[in-house]
């Protein structure tokens, strides 16, 4: 007979007798079993997963570049989709400034002028159609310089446009 | 304090202090008694494996809550028995409480050894028989018994630290420990195996 099962047949006879050593008895048999042995190298299975080239297989960080991939995935196509009008309001808005200074500059340079004429006029032997002629030029040449301003505004929005076609 | 329990805390030290590889050493001392307590729970080896790889990766993510007062195998054999009752309920496993055990449970042990008449007498000649019987009774054992029985009469550890590792009053653990240890001998009389052989 061998030592297990001796020990089982102490073990069933101490429970049935209430023995007080059946613990100890119980102890003997489950002891005698032989261990379970997981088939794989647990400890390599671990240190691997605990390695630092593993960080891909943690929740937080495969989020986190996930997210990121889905951000840049769909954020660079919308931008590039929205360049051309995000442009052409840039540029609108740069020449509508540059327009308004250009236009203060060409009224103040025009009242220069004016007032040269006025001189010079004043100078010169008055007459009624040389005193027409500068009165109306000033709105004439403000006319002239918004006409022109806006005309090159829209040649730009033409030129980025065309520009943009061809690249 | 025990040698070992002096060596693991060292090398929980070391692992706390950015030294890693001190973790092949706890791991290779607990890979066995954890990989037992959770097949013999689960019955299943391939996903115990899994489930044990998984503890240890959750026990070394987790050292710096780990408190270095207590035992590091308790604190490991608690994140393993959670992490296979987490195991447990995905599976839909329905842990019957000790309160409806069948009548069929109570079945007195001398009744059984009382019909031992009928076992196989060629069968019980077999030592690797009653290996294999008693190994597929542990598998069979709802798994509070069967970690129990592992945790008390193979792993050695207190009531207190089963207690602790399972998260139960210590009167309750008592109480399992008395019905799983009395149903693994009923079932091995059952089986056949039984008091005429002992000399």
């Amino acid at each position: 007979m061998n030592q297990l099962r001796q020990l089982v047949n102490r073990w069933i006879m101490a429970e049935a007798d209430a023995d007080a050593d059946v613990e100890m008895r119980a102890r003997a048999v489950l002891q005698a079993l032989p261990s379970p042995v997981p088939s794989r190298d647990l400890v390599a299975w671990v240190m691997a997963s605990l390695a630092p080239t593993s960080l891909w297989a943690r929740r937080p960080v495969r989020y986190l570049v996930m997210a990121a991939l889905v951000i840049l995935g769909l954020g660079i196509p919308l931008l590039v989709l929205a360049a051309p009008a995000l442009t052409a309001i840039a540029g609108l808005a740069l020449w509508r400034e540059l327009a308004s200074h250009l236009l203060v500059v060409g009224i103040e340079f025009g009242t220069d002028v004016l007032a040269a004429a006025d001189t010079v006029w004043n100078a010169l032997a008055d007459t009624q159609a040389a005193a027409d002629f500068f009165r109306v030029a000033p709105w004439v040449a403000v006319g002239l310089f918004v006409v022109g301003t806006s005309a090159m505004t829209r040649l730009s929005l033409w030129r980025d446009k065309e520009n943009w076609n061809h690249a | 304090m025990a040698d070992h329990i002096k060596d693991d805390l060292e090398l929980v030290r070391r692992c706390l202090a950015g030294d890693s590889s001190a973790y092949a050493g706890l791991v290779n001392r607990y890979q066995k008694p954890v990989f037992g307590l959770i097949v013999r729970m689960l019955g299943d080896p391939g996903v115990a494996e899994e489930i044990a790889q998984e503890s240890f990766i959750r026990a070394y993510t987790h050292l710096s809550s780990f408190d270095q007062n207590r035992k590091f195998s308790s604190w490991l054999f608690r994140i393993a028995h959670n992490a296979t009752i987490d195991e447990l309920r995905k599976r839909r496993h329905t842990m019957v409480p000790l309160e409806t055990e069948s009548d069929a449970d109570r079945l007195d042990l001398l009744e059984v050894l009382a019909d031992q008449r009928t076992a196989d007498p060629e069968r019980r000649a077999s030592g690797s028989a009653l290996r294999e019987d008693l190994e597929e009774i542990l598998r069979d054992l709802r798994p509070e018994y069967a970690e129990v029985m592992v945790l008390r009469f193979i792993e050695e550890l207190a009531y207190e630290e089963i207690a602790e590792v399972m998260d139960l009053p210590l009167g309750t653990v008592k109480t399992y420990i008395h019905r799983a240890r009395h149903r693994v001998a009923k079932l091995i009389a059952q089986r056949g195996w039984g008091h005429h052989e002992t000399r």
